[in-house]
């Protein structure tokens, strides 16, 4: 379908990749587009694989999952498995390096990241890796503003996290950057 | 509900939307027992609708829930309850006796994968044929489907006055595709017409529950308003009270079936798109017609011949049969083992060939399987 975004968050249930999706669709609302965001999940609380879709179109969107991914993020080894090939021949895959083990091949862009060791170093804990991820996102696939993505987090995240949260994000935005101006510089 | 607004666009959730829906029809009193995937509704419904004036209770289980609904309706407020399979099995023995006795209710059932306790995260469109049938004996029942967060939120508004005008349960059926799905929706929601209950305008000793008014619907008086009659679920007379006598068996069964059967343009809604030249038409409803649209227009762009059907009312299920003189074939996706396709089947009645396109393993029927679908 033309003007069709498709992204898929995908890792373990209790990381808080639903949130960070629900925190992007609504950030494309206050871009303008349209957007459908779905779950999978298992039935268990944590454990288990969780994923999410976010459809993002200028215009309408029914069949609301993803077809083939333009972005894929996969924060476990179970999650990438099992979603690698939903990702578009042309799609960006960007993976946890500290959890994650992908293998450069089959001519797919990968972008290995240790995002849990990141959030650590910078934040002390990792509970947050979810938002530092949503940050390097923003900054890579230039879907939504980065304004759009902080007003989404204010108004989603419990205000008891939210110093945390917000600190995770912004050095995700500064994760991601460095990694364009990486990409850019380097011959294709 | 957390307004999630910016310039009219906001985020909505389909389960948060049957909350919204139900609130602005004038829902009065909700009584559950939780279930996933229908868990959403109740999480808002418990926090507004007391702010409201409402009544919002937790009941032991989905037995006492559907009785409680009822017996609230019965007192005079816009009642409602929601659940799954699993729950909507329990409900069944009730949702027949609500009919039978014409008490006004809506059940939202929010399908997950079954029988059983089955897959309570992942959809499915399993509980068609219990919607329509669950409950013993013949009755009449309305069905509801929406595909998307604003018809979802536009057919809970409708649930409730088709229930309240008709005197009936009205099913509000969903899959766990459109209930967790958030999407953009305009707000202000629009604004949707909302039926009240028609209230006996005789006095006491004149008034008969079950005898027949306009539209073979009587209107209902609320208990506690000096108007005594009798409620059974055993076949009754119009003052509500049991009988075995056809002479009086007969008259009502007519008019238990007549207001609906006979009310057919106001209940049914069928969408319909692109079928005047097309050679193939899809049967889809809930999120499997969300992949059949995409599938069409797919098609479309290669330049096939490709329509579709799009019931939001289930049952009565719409008279589609004349798409049969045009349309070579008819495919119709389901998330089921074709529940649906033999209703079609019923009404083509060999005028045309009817295929199914189902799956029943917890994932959507994808526009890709329904390309397949259309190329053999």
């Amino acid at each position: 379908m033309k003007g069709r975004y498709e992204v898929c968050l995908a890792g373990e249930g209790g990381q808080g990749l639903a949130l960070a999706g629900l925190v992007l669709a609504e950030a494309v609302v206050y871009g303008g587009k349209n957007v459908v965001t779905t779950q999978s999940v298992g039935a268990g609380q944590r454990g288990g694989i969780s994923q999410t879709s976010i459809i993002i179109s200028d215009g309408e969107i029914d069949y609301p999952k993803v077809l083939a991914a333009d972005l894929f993020l996969a924060l476990t080894q179970n999650a990438f498995d099992r979603y690698r090939s939903d990702v578009a021949r042309d799609g960006l895959i960007i993976v946890d390096s500290s959890c994650v083990e992908a293998k450069e091949a089959e001519g797919l862009d990968i972008i290995p990241i240790p995002l849990r060791e990141i959030t650590l170093k910078a934040l002390g804990e990792a509970t947050a890796t979810n938002l530092l991820a949503l940050g390097v996102i923003t900054e890579l696939t230039r879907a939504v503003s980065r304004t759009a993505i902080r007003d989404a987090v204010k108004r989603n995240l419990p205000p008891k996290s939210l110093g945390l949260n917000k600190k995770a994000l912004e050095k995700g935005f500064e994760v991601g950057r460095a990694i364009r101006a990486e990409r850019r510089a380097k011959p294709v | 509900m957390k307004a999630r607004v910016s310039g009219g666009a906001a985020l909505m959730q389909g389960n948060e939307a049957v909350a919204a829906g139900a609130l602005a029809a004038g829902l009065g009193f909700f009584a559950n027992y939780p279930i996933t995937p229908a868990n959403e509704i109740s999480r808002v419904l418990s926090r507004e609708l007391p702010l409201r004036g409402g009544v919002f209770i937790q009941m032991e289980d989905e037995i006492a829930s559907i009785a409680a609904v009822i017996g609230a309706s019965l007192g005079g407020l816009k009642a409602a309850t929601a659940t799954s399979g699993p729950g909507f099995s329990l409900m069944q023995e009730n949702i027949g006796y609500a009919s039978a006795t014409e008490i006004p209710c809506v059940i939202v059932d929010v399908q997950r994968g079954g029988p059983s306790t089955g897959m309570p995260t992942r959809p499915s469109q399993g509980d068609v044929m219990q919607a329509r049938w669950g409950a013993h004996g013949d009755h009449p029942i309305i069905v509801l489907y929406p595909s998307s967060v604003s018809e979802t939120y536009e057919l809970t508004i409708r649930a409730f006055n088709l229930s309240e005008r008709y005197r009936t349960p009205v099913i509000l059926l969903m899959d766990e595709v459109v209930a967790h799905m958030r999407e953009r929706v305009m707000l202000p929601l629009p604004e949707v017409e909302v039926v009240p209950r028609s209230k006996p305008k005789v006095p006491p000793e004149m008034y008969f529950p079950y005898e027949d008014g306009d539209n073979d619907v009587p209107p209902l008086a609320s208990f506690g308003e000096g108007y005594r009659y009798n409620i059974t679920g055993l076949f009754h007379d119009r003052l509500g009270f049991p009988t075995l006598r056809p002479d009086e068996i007969n008259p009502w069964l007519k008019r238990l079936f007549g207001k609906i059967e006979t009310n057919l343009e106001d209940i049914v809604w069928c969408e319909q798109e692109l079928i005047e030249d097309a050679e193939v038409v899809l049967v889809a409803y809930g999120a499997t017609a969300r992949s059949a649209r995409h599938a069409m227009k797919l098609a479309r762009d290669r330049g096939e011949a490709v329509g579709m059907i799009k019931p939001l009312t289930l049952w009565p299920f719409p008279h589609i049969e004349s798409i049969a003189e045009r349309a070579r074939r008819i495919i119709v996706v389901e998330m089921n083992r074709g529940q649906i396709l033999g209703e079609v089947e019923r009404l083509v009645h060999g005028k045309a060939e009817v295929l199914g396109v189902n799956r029943m393993d917890g994932e959507m029927v994808t526009p890709l399987e329904i390309l397949h679908a259309l190329e053999i």
